[in-house]
């Protein structure tokens, strides 16, 4: 951990070159070329990982941490002491730490954030925010249309029913797939991780 | 490594209720192991799914709001959860497929996962290899026993007599984990039930849009029958004629003694010698018990319900065995 420390340290305003980024990149694929894909899979993974400790600023501190590990990878040329998806949550970790030594994000009070966002929410079941609703239905009506046809079959049928019934459902669901009810499970998360994503899209970009 | 961590464990984690290194160590996972990342994105769905559909109370919900809810990118994905239920309800609703029929051998599975619910306390309890000592494993199978008390709580007040987990520790499965199996009310002979108080079957989501037209409110057939306590040297048989158009199957049974505090049933298969269901915590009203139980579990053979009387100090006593032919 020092030893990671200390050579990621922030310096200044550091931003990657196109050819460290590329470097970074191939580093984060491993000898596979995924088109970008490891990368926005692991920016994610960073942007989850500081909000869940309460971060202000998810965003920001992924991308400070992408910047860390693309810094050292310029400077050593490699990094062969850790699998990368290792090594950038050691970065990740030393971040956070030192976001809260700093005070540089101002972490989420708890208790005031909470009653913030219950407030949001509370808003969000009435009719101002009807309008709003409204448009999420629509983008999951445009956002499911797009999926294939067994996707959009799963999504629907794998939420229906409530308490006994869905898990019943779910049970015939996979044993008709041949598949178990984990990897169903999991089928059905990433559906809906894609659909919320879009719709996500769909209503930002309208 | 994955499979050892079930949906309790995988809900603290995400309410920040586990230990700091504990929490250190599947932080690192979702880095290092894409499988468990996914279990626990899964995991975190279900959990917005209970708060939105109410089944969080008491001190997890306080946690959910309190932590969960702390983050604004979280809180946006209970809004979207929110409007996909809608969603799913009311294409549902358009589609309208039949259901597959549950077999029996899913009755038991569920009840095997009781079982490995149960387990996974005990393991909790004993020393998980997860954790590495004792002491945090301890303070977990509480916290997670606690919530889990709770939760059972609500479906009771909501009229269940009983949950079942579903998080299979050995299976791995990151599905909803609370069931209600019964709804002791009492209910006319044959009727279908919108009584306000019973709690009918599960049916989908009434949608809210004019343009998505809402699902049909199914009220389920309920046939009652009565079982007069078990008699010492024998007495026929009852028999019980279920309906094809009977969706729940109301069982009365007279108790001898009802001075316990609470009841626990179990439906055993005759012929194979299994249990096939199961209700516990349920109240005796006056001397009589009484259970429903889903028509589709019966066939055509004898089954027995085998009552246990469990006291204030939680000690139990099996009561008898209540036997009875279903005819078709």
């Amino acid at each position: 951990m020092k030893e990671v420390s200390a050579k990621t340290q922030r310096k200044g305003d550091w931003t990657p070159s196109e050819e460290s980024f590329k470097g970074f990149l191939i580093w984060l694929d491993q000898g596979t070329d995924t088109e970008g894909r490891s990368y926005l899979e692991m920016r994610e993974r960073l942007v989850t990982y500081f909000d869940r400790k309460n971060c202000s600023s998810p965003d920001e501190l992924a991308d400070e941490t992408l910047n860390r590990v693309t810094r050292r990878l310029e400077e050593e040329g490699d990094i062969e002491s850790e699998a990368p998806a290792k090594y950038c949550y050691t970065v990740a970790r030393y971040v956070f730490l030192e976001s809260l030594r700093s005070g540089r994000d101002k972490h989420v009070s708890i208790d005031e954030a909470s009653e913030r966002g219950k407030r949001e929410l509370a808003a969000s079941d009435g009719d101002s925010d009807r309008e709003h609703r409204e448009r999420m239905l629509d983008c999951l009506d445009h956002c499911t249309a797009k999926l294939d046809d067994p996707s959009r079959d799963i999504i629907v049928r794998y939420y229906h029913g409530q308490e006994r019934e869905k898990i019943d459902n779910r049970r015939a669901m996979a044993e008709s797939l041949g598949i178990s009810v984990n990897a169903l499970s999991i089928r059905a998360c990433r559906i809906r991780d894609r659909l919320e994503s879009c719709v996500g899209n769909c209503v930002e970009n309208g | 490594m994955t499979n050892r961590y079930d949906n309790q464990t995988l809900f603290s984690y995400l309410l920040g209720s586990l230990p700091d290194s504990d929490t250190e160590l599947l932080d690192e996972m979702t880095f290092t192991d894409p499988d468990f990342a996914e279990l626990v994105s899964a995991a975190e769905k279900d959990l917005v799914d209970f708060y939105i559909s109410g089944a969080l109370i008491g001190d997890i919900l306080e946690k959910f709001e309190s932590h969960y809810m702390a983050s604004p990118r979280r809180r946006e994905k209970i809004t979207f959860a929110r409007a996909f239920r809608e969603f799913a309800a009311n294409e549902r609703a358009q589609q309208n497929p039949p259901l597959a029929a549950v077999p029996e051998s899913r009755a038991a599975s569920i009840k095997e996962q009781i079982g490995a619910f149960f387990s996974s306390l005990g393991m909790l309890g004993g020393g998980s290899p997860i954790f590495g000592f004792a002491t945090a494993a301890a303070i977990l199978a509480l916290v997670f026993f606690g919530g889990w008390l709770l939760i059972r709580g609500v479906i009771q007040k909501q009229g269940g007599g009983d949950i079942v987990s579903t998080t299979n520790i050995n299976q791995n499965i990151p599905v909803n984990a609370i069931v209600p199996v019964i709804t002791p009310e009492p209910t006319a002979s044959i009727a279908p039930v919108n009584d306000g108080v019973s709690k009918p079957l599960p049916t989908p989501v009434p949608t809210a849009t004019p343009k998505r037209p809402p699902a049909e409110q199914s009220q389920p057939m309920i046939a009652t029958f009565v079982l007069p306590p078990p008699l010492r040297g024998g007495a026929p048989l009852t028999q019980v004629r279920l309906e094809s158009e009977i969706q729940v199957a109301q069982f009365s049974m007279g108790l001898e003694a009802s001075d316990y505090s609470s009841y626990r049933v179990e439906l055993r298969d005759a012929s194979q010698g299994r249990d096939i269901w199961h209700a516990g915590s349920l109240k005796a009203r006056g001397s009589t018990l009484r259970v429903r139980v889903p028509a589709k579990l019966f066939k055509e053979q004898i089954y027995s319900f085998t009552v246990t009387g469990v006291n204030a100090a939680g000690t139990s006593e099996n009561i008898g065995d209540y036997s009875f032919r279903v005819m078709r």
